[in-house]
């Protein structure tokens, strides 16, 4: 079964953070779910951060758009504040994607 | 043809020399009467400029909230001299007569060619229609700056308008801004996704006031954007 790619990852301002705050919310929303269901589906329970922006979960090839290394890290971040995911080291290099929070299991 | 009166006749090299010479003492002379003028004329505006800060506190010592006659006619006598300096005198008369009558006259002639342009234009565009037309007795960037910020006090049916970017612009007053973002998302969802230059193309607008209409509508919601080398475009807010 191929993955199923939500709407907006052919849109192509979804790969640019956008400088509008609500704007920002949903599009920060809609990047944490694609995140999640993305590594469920590949069952990935690490990502390092470098590795993730070839992937092609940050990676359109089709409409040649890559979100760029800062906004990688706020999604990141957006998930991590979610209790998705932890670091694995200081620099924030790796971390580790919890698909459910550790409270669900 | 004899031999001027009077004068030592030159003759030879010698005579060449001396007449250097002469020459020589002569720009010397102007130089130096041109400098000296010039301090002494400085010495008077250094008093001048004395005199206006004590009056400057004199006022401050009388607050006053109505705009005296007083204060309008030392705000001019600052004016002739170029030393306006409106932030210890902001609270004295607000602004100065001269540039009240400026707003005015910028009123009567903006008129027309804001409604050709749809209802807005960038102040250096401003400037240099304005600057163009009169050919002599020019506005200083400054003065026409400080006209058009009485433009809303004397109620006149222009406005001075600040984006966020910085970008001054002079807009009619009866120009709509939900219409212009409204207008303004149409033309984006037609055409799928714009640039500022493309917008501008379609619109016949500059391409400075193009992008600030959409960086505005941006900010409103109704439209995001997607920068990549491809330049910076503009899509329907589907978020």
């Amino acid at each position: 079964m191929s993955f199923e790619w939500p709407w907006q990852y052919n849109f192509p301002p979804f790969f640019t953070l956008q400088p509008n705050v609500d704007t920002r919310q949903k599009q920060l929303a809609a990047w944490c779910s694609l995140a999640l269901s993305y590594c469920r589906h590949h069952k990935l329970y690490t990502l390092d951060v470098m590795e993730a922006q070839e992937s092609p979960m940050f990676n359109n090839k089709k409409i040649e758009r890559k979100l760029s290394m800062e906004a990688i890290q706020v999604v990141f971040e957006e998930l991590r504040k979610k209790g998705n995911l932890e670091w694995l080291d200081k620099n924030k290099s790796r971390c580790l994607v919890m698909w459910r929070r550790p409270e669900e299991w | 043809t004899g031999p001027q009166a009077g004068k030592t006749r030159a003759v030879g090299i010698v005579g060449i020399e001396r007449k250097i010479e002469e020459k020589r003492k002569e720009t010397d002379k102007n130089i130096s009467e041109a400098f000296e003028d010039l301090s002494k004329l400085m010495v008077k505006a250094k008093e001048m400029v004395e005199v206006s800060k004590s009056i400057a506190n004199k006022i401050k010592d009388k607050q006053g909230d109505i705009t005296e006659d007083e204060t309008i006619r030392f705000k001019s006598y600052l004016l002739s001299m170029g030393i306006a300096n409106p932030v210890t005198r902001e609270t004295h008369g607000s602004g100065t007569h001269y540039h009240m009558q400026l707003a005015k006259q910028l009123g009567d002639m903006l008129q027309a060619p804001l409604e050709e342009r749809g209802g807005m234009m960038a102040l250096t565009e401003v400037y240099c229609l304005v600057n163009r037309a009169r050919g002599m007795e020019l506005l200083s960037p400054e003065d026409l700056l400080n006209a058009c910020k009485m433009f809303e006090s004397l109620k006149l049916p222009l406005r001075l308008r600040v984006f966020d970017s910085g970008v001054m612009v002079v807009q009619l007053q009866s120009h709509s801004e939900e219409e212009m973002i409204a207008s303004a998302l149409d033309n984006v969802s037609e055409k799928g996704s714009l640039t500022a230059e493309e917008f501008a193309k379609l619109l016949g607008l500059s391409v400075l006031l193009s992008k600030e209409r959409l960086l505005l509508a941006e900010k409103m919601g109704h439209l995001c954007r997607d920068d990549s080398v491809e330049g910076l475009r503009f899509y329907p807010n589907l978020f």
